[in-house]
């Protein structure tokens, strides 16, 4: 329907808006019989999401590629959390129990250029482990190494270690998330 | 109910009109085929991600080198600038759905891989995916199929742990 400048109505000639209905008409009843229905249809694609990785590292340099991590603690007293750099165990002792979370031993990657023996250097003083959004502490100390600091290496090979360390938990220790850092290094000839 | 039979003479009357200036051997019906083609739905399941491994740059001076994982699974890496190590995988998809149909597969021809340590550091990942797989049983256990994946890396190339993330989409043909 149209109107017009004068603001009367125009219709459209009487054959024109039957034609019309009947194609609405046709197309309903085909509808019907092929079973369309009005609700969405499930996409018919199907994606899936992939992740692609790589490691890349040169020779005479060292990568973390794990943190030290004891996850998540509880206690009623005081105690200790061990991480042992060797078999990777986590043992605790006193009054504190590991409580869920993810706990792990570090771990770096090197590479030696050619065919030697490299020194792998890890904290020897404890380190303090800082609350988010607080001021108290808590000690890591005891570190430990997986296998043998001085390593003999063939050229042009990487290889791996752990490191890992006591933490002390005192009785009545605050609850937060606590965090702090240390430094690894290789020393290649 | 009148008006809609002189809405369909109208329309009778008009074709009337067009064939009667027709060639006398024109046929006045034509046939056509209608069809539709029902599948079960399709699904497409990630089965292993895409992992290069380790891929130590030993190479002195300037150099470019490409290590690769093909569709297969197989790296491929040149050991006179680069030692690679650790397992690689090729990325493993299952497509299920009916049997014997080709389903078209659509992988990004690139993807961009960032550095844990540094996220402007970069590195351009082409991929290598087939164009389609054809279905070979109906349903359970379906077919799979792999994507790899080619990395050029330089003298220049920052090290460190890079990951990007992908999609591949089936669909049927």
């Amino acid at each position: 329907m149209t109107s017009d400048s004068l603001g009367g109505r125009l219709r459209p000639p009487a054959q024109l808006s039957s034609a019309l209905n009947v194609w609405r008409f046709l197309v309903a009843v085909l509808a019907a019989v092929l079973g369309v229905t009005t609700t969405a249809a499930t996409s018919a694609a199907q994606t899936a999401t992939t992740e692609a990785s790589v490691r890349l590292i040169y020779p005479a340099t060292v990568q973390k590629v794990d943190d030290l991590k004891f996850g998540s603690i509880s206690g009623t007293s005081a105690g200790t959390v061990i991480i042992d750099a060797d078999s990777g165990a986590i043992t605790t002792t006193g009054g504190v129990w590991r409580s869920g979370g993810t706990a792990h031993a570090a771990s770096f990657i090197g590479a030696a250029r050619k065919r030697t023996v490299v020194n792998i250097r890890i904290p020897k003083a404890p380190i303090l482990l800082q609350r988010t959004g607080g001021t108290e502490t808590l000690a890591v100390s005891d570190w430990t190494l997986q296998g043998q600091d001085k390593r003999e290496l063939a050229a042009q090979t990487t290889f791996n270690f752990r490191v890992g360390a006591t933490l002390a938990v005192p009785a009545n220790t605050v609850e937060g998330d606590y965090s702090g850092t240390f430094e690894v290094e290789i020393q290649y000839p | 109910m009148t008006y809609i039979f002189r809405a369909l003479s109208l329309a009778v009357t008009t074709t009337a009109l067009a064939l009667s200036a027709a060639p006398a051997a024109a046929q006045s019906s034509s046939s056509a085929t209608a069809s539709v083609t029902i599948n079960k739905p399709l699904t497409l399941t990630k089965k292993s991600d895409l992992a290069f491994g380790t891929v130590l740059l030993t190479g002195t001076g300037t150099f470019s080198t490409n290590v690769s994982v093909s569709m297969a699974g197989v790296r491929t890496c040149d050991a006179s600038v680069a030692t690679c190590s650790g397992t690689p995988t090729q990325a493993v998809y299952n497509a299920s759905g009916n049997k014997q149909r080709t389903v078209g597969i659509t992988a990004p021809a690139t993807v961009e891989l960032t550095s844990a340590t540094n996220s402007s550091d970069k590195l351009t990942m082409t991929v290598s995916a087939p164009t389609s797989v054809l279905l070979t049983n109906s349903g359970f256990p379906g077919t799979d199929f792999g994507v790899g994946g080619s990395l050029t890396l330089t003298n220049a190339t920052s090290d460190g742990a890079y990951s990007g993330t992908f999609n591949v989409t089936a669909n049927y043909q």
